[in-house]
């Protein structure tokens, strides 16, 4: 059936106009014109984007004017125009229900109801009688009541529309979410080499941001001129700051305690490089003077050359090691003095009085002489042992061939009295180490060699094994042996497994390599067969050399 | 010169002991004088109290300081000495078994003329103390006497 336009635009008008009307009376004289007004309005802009002629309806201070009404019928589908009005009269509802509570919006919806029924009877849609009256389901408040209804209306609809605000801005987010999901998990974590479409590189940002967030050491970037542009948690943590965002914009040396030696440091780094294990004494914002090991590069950082540093506590481990430190060093000076004595009135007794004792006596004097002495060396030993890693050698560019020369030269005599033959590999790579640590693995574990020989001549050989991060040096020999059990206990101090008149020496030469070893970042281990030899091994990690 | 004249601050026996056995096997021509700590030494040095007496406390041309001292340290002491217009040219030689580079600096910024290292082998403490009187005996001019 074709429909009179003119006429059923102006029936379609006619209704809306009342329905309209209708919704004014109910919620004006309880609102205020100016929240009924903002209501409307909150309404209007929820919808104007599905139903954009919405916005073309002029509310006044006595409701809806006709005449607009009548005007965004004209040029435009019915069936869109009759919907936006129905959803605009829905939402105002749903609102009042919210905002101004049941009471109310079921009025509103009674009077609408009855409206509807009146205009077209046979509709179906109405639960009321067209007859009967609109049923009063609130006296009008006494008039002192309003304003503050009024004020309490406006207060929920200002909440309503910041509730709103945040929905918005929740389901934006959860949408960004949700392609980051769908870009990110159905990508292996294995292929970082390709991450050069969008979805790899959103992926591995999150990647890195976890690993940033997590990370057990602070992270820290500063432009050139040392401001702050980016801190990890752990870095406020270690400056005692509650929240990075605290520490960006802040100046980095207003937290060193020797800023100038800061300046040089960073000048040392040139692009590309990286220099690590720099301990730097550092002021904590409550004022804590603390040890913190930082390794830097430079890097691109949001198109400009910054520095990337990685900063560690190491506070508790400087003090631990300088306590330790001061107590050996202590304990073996004060032993000192009394084996002087032991030694020096040992000597006089045999000197002055050796004629008076006889052949025992004379032993037992020269017993304590020996063991005097032997208990300096493990002094030395103990001493020795705590300054490893302390007094800080500085690691340079060594050639393996070269140490090894001079320690075979040291250990010269003992080469000719033992007849040895050692095998060493024609090249050999130059590693970054304190020279004279090397020196002393190197001494350490030849004459070990040289020492524990079974009833042969000694056949040495030195091997070295290039691996992804390190050099693996060994030291092989045809001695004694050790068993498998004693693997752990010849690295302990001064644990032996021999007697010192089978085998000399203090029980700590081992120890202090497997200290040195360590204390430059790699490891140290032995395999034997005994009666067949043992091959010693340790590891020196591959470094640039810190300019 | 025909006897150097050596005061010893050393607070332990044993030690003043080896010492004085230790000059004594040099065969050396010495005369060596004991104080056993900071007081003792300053006041041997101005001539008080025990000391007023000069035949009691002759100017030494050498004071061999141990740096482990009670009270006073050895350091402190050797300030004293070497800030005191009176004594300041007297040569001291620190003779302990502290080797930590923090008091060796301290030592010789403080003004000590050496620094020796006591050796727990007593022949090897004997050569020491022979190359050390030697030295003073017969090598250096000593400042003159006031």
């Amino acid at each position: 059936m074709i429909q009179d336009q003119p006429s059923w635009h102006s029936r379609t008008a006619q209704l809306f106009t009342q329905l309209y009307a209708c919704v004014w009376q109910q919620l004006e004289p309880f609102l205020g014109s100016a929240t009924t007004l903002n209501l409307i309005g909150l309404s209007t802009r929820t919808l104007q984007e599905a139903y954009p002629f919405l916005s073309t309806l002029v509310w006044g201070p006595k409701g809806l004017e006709a005449e607009s009404l009548l005007a965004a019928f004209s040029g435009a589908e019915q069936a869109h125009v009759r919907a936006g009005c129905e959803r605009l009269l829905q939402d105002i509802q749903l609102l009042v229900q919210s905002c101004c509570g049941t009471l109310l919006a079921q009025q509103l919806q009674a009077a609408i109801e009855q409206v509807r029924c009146a205009y077209e009877p046979a509709s179906g849609m109405s639960v009321f009688d067209a007859q009967t009256p609109v049923p009063v389901l609130v006296a009008l408040p006494p008039e002192a009541a309003l304003p503050l209804l009024q004020s309490m209306g406006q207060q929920s609809l200002a909440l309503y529309r910041r509730l709103q605000e945040q929905q918005t801005a929740l389901d934006q987010a959860q949408v960004k979410i949700g392609t980051l999901r769908r870009t990110t998990i159905p990508t292996s974590v294995t292929t970082t080499t390709a991450a050069s479409t969008p979805d790899d590189t959103a992926r591995a940002e999150t990647f890195y941001h976890d690993l940033f967030d997590l990370s057990p050491d602070g992270v820290i970037v500063t432009n050139t001129n040392d401001d702050i542009l980016q801190a990890n948690l752990q870095c406020a943590a270690i400056l005692e700051f509650d929240t990075p965002g605290e520490l960006i914009g802040r100046n980095f040396t207003e937290f060193l305690l020797r800023p100038e030696q800061h300046g040089t440091l960073r000048d040392r780094i040139s692009p590309g490089r990286r220099v690590g294990g720099i301990l730097q004494e550092m002021r904590t914002r409550r004022g804590h003077t603390i040890v913190v090991m930082a390794s830097s590069r430079l890097i691109d950082y949001e198109g400009r050359s910054c520095l990337l540093s990685v900063l560690r506590d190491v506070t508790e481990r400087a003090r631990l090691r300088q306590e330790m430190e001061d107590f050996a060093y202590s304990a073996s000076h004060d032993l000192q003095a009394p084996l002087r004595t032991f030694e020096g009135y040992a000597r006089w007794l045999l000197e002055d009085y050796g004629e008076v004792l006889d052949v025992t006596g004379r032993q037992l004097c020269q017993e304590i002489i020996d063991d005097a002495l032997h208990m300096k060396k493990l002094l030395d030993s103990l001493l020795e042992y705590s300054r490893i890693g302390r007094q800080h050698t500085q690691a340079v560019a060594v050639e393996v061939t070269q140490v090894l020369d001079r320690v075979l030269h040291d250990l010269q005599l003992e080469i000719v009295e033992t007849n040895a033959s050692i095998e060493i590999p024609e090249a050999l790579p130059t590693v970054v180490y304190p020279e004279i640590r090397l020196t002393q693995i190197f001494t350490n574990l030849l004459s070990n060699a040289l020492k524990f020989t079974a009833a042969r001549t000694p056949e040495i050989v030195i091997g070295c094994e290039e691996q992804p991060t390190s050099y693996r040096f060994t030291v092989r020999d045809n001695g004694i042996g050790i068993a498998p059990e004693h693997y752990g206990r010849i690295f302990e101090i001064f644990k032996r497994l021999h007697t010192r008149e089978e085998y000399p020496g203090t029980g700590a030469g081992l120890t202090i390599v497997k200290k040195i070893v360590e204390s430059y970042g790699g490891q140290i281990g032995v395999e034997s067969v005994p009666g067949i030899g043992s091959t010693f091994w340790f590891t020196v990690p591959k470094m640039e050399e810190t300019p | 010169m025909s006897r150097l004249t050596v005061l010893l601050i050393e607070d332990n026996p044993r030690d003043v002991r080896l010492t004085q056995r230790a000059f004594v096997q040099t065969g050396l021509p010495h005369e060596l004088r004991i104080v056993r700590d900071g007081d003792e030494t300053l006041a041997y040095l101005q001539r008080e109290g025990v000391y007023q007496d000069p035949s009691s406390a002759p100017r030494p041309d050498v004071i061999l300081l141990d740096l482990n001292l009670p009270r006073m340290g050895g350091h402190e002491l050797l300030r004293r000495i070497k800030q005191d217009p009176r004594f300041k040219q007297l040569p001291i030689i620190v003779l302990t078994t502290s080797g930590r580079s923090d008091d060796v600096r301290q030592a010789y910024e403080d003004g000590a003329n050496a620094y020796l290292l006591k050796p727990v082998e007593f022949n090897r403490f004997m050569d020491v103390i022979e190359q050390l009187g030697k030295f003073w005996l017969n090598t250096v001019e000593l400042p003159p006497e006031p």
